[in-house]
């Protein structure tokens, strides 16, 4: 279970897990529930997360296009490591993401 | 979890198990212990990122999930690279079409594994079904 936070209309939340395909279908219904809560921006704590995997990455996009069908929001992905954020680089997503 | 196998010596491991993707954590965990307990000169980032998407691509597309089929891995350690092989027990895929895919859309959520593992300086190679790979990469 995830450490969510909610303050002046942001969500963070905090997976403190690898975001791996053994673990997206868990998160993918904590993410949706903070959506479907009426949430417009999200950031995702990456302390404690050394891993993202293919299906991980998935998922964050299928946040971020639910976000974007429900008239549109904000992902921001915070405390990644070096290495994640070399792998989002070398998925040419680096620059689909707010990554800080 | 029952059925999962391990077994390894100086220059090389093998781990067969059940397909289920809490085994793939399982197998990751062991393989990355065994490269980090033999001193191999490599990112185990780079290493463990490769070796998941590998086996989450044969226990998700080539088993579709049955647990009842199995997933085989190893890796050997040669005096400058690594070699992973994977088997599924699944019928396989055109492989060569797959890799020849333009990249997925940066709203695509799928399709990314495959064409991950060449920017992290890994070769692949899958026989003629396209159910086992081989990925090599140099380590010195």
């Amino acid at each position: 279970m995830s450490h969510i936070e909610r303050k002046n209309g942001v969500v963070t939340m905090k997976p403190g897990i690898d975001i791996v395909a053994s673990q997206c279908a868990n998160l993918k219904q904590e993410f949706l529930d903070i959506i479907n809560s009426g949430e417009k921006k999200i950031v995702i704590d990456f302390s404690g997360t050394e891993m993202i995997d293919s299906s991980g990455i998935g998922l964050l996009i299928s946040i971020r296009n639910s976000l974007a069908n429900n008239g549109g929001g904000e992902i921001e992905l915070l405390n990644l490591s070096e290495d994640l954020k070399q792998l989002f680089k070398v998925m040419k997503l680096d620059n689909h993401f707010r990554i800080s | 979890m029952e059925d999962f196998i391990c077994s390894e010596n100086n220059r090389s491991i093998s781990c067969n198990f059940p397909s289920t993707l809490a085994n793939v954590d399982r197998a990751v965990d062991t393989i990355k212990d065994f490269l980090l307990s033999r001193h191999v000169s490599f990112s185990p980032f780079e290493l463990v990122f490769v070796l998941r998407e590998a086996l989450n691509n044969a226990v998700i597309h080539g088993n579709e999930k049955n647990s009842s089929l199995k997933v085989a891995c190893s890796l050997h350690l040669e005096h400058d690279s690594l070699t992973i092989i994977v088997t599924d027990q699944g019928k396989g895929f055109d492989w060569q079409r797959q890799l020849l895919k333009t990249p997925v859309s940066s709203s695509t959520t799928s399709g990314r594994g495959l064409n991950s593992m060449e920017p992290y300086g890994f070769t692949l190679r899958f026989n003629a079904a396209g159910n086992t790979l081989y990925l090599t990469k140099k380590i010195r």
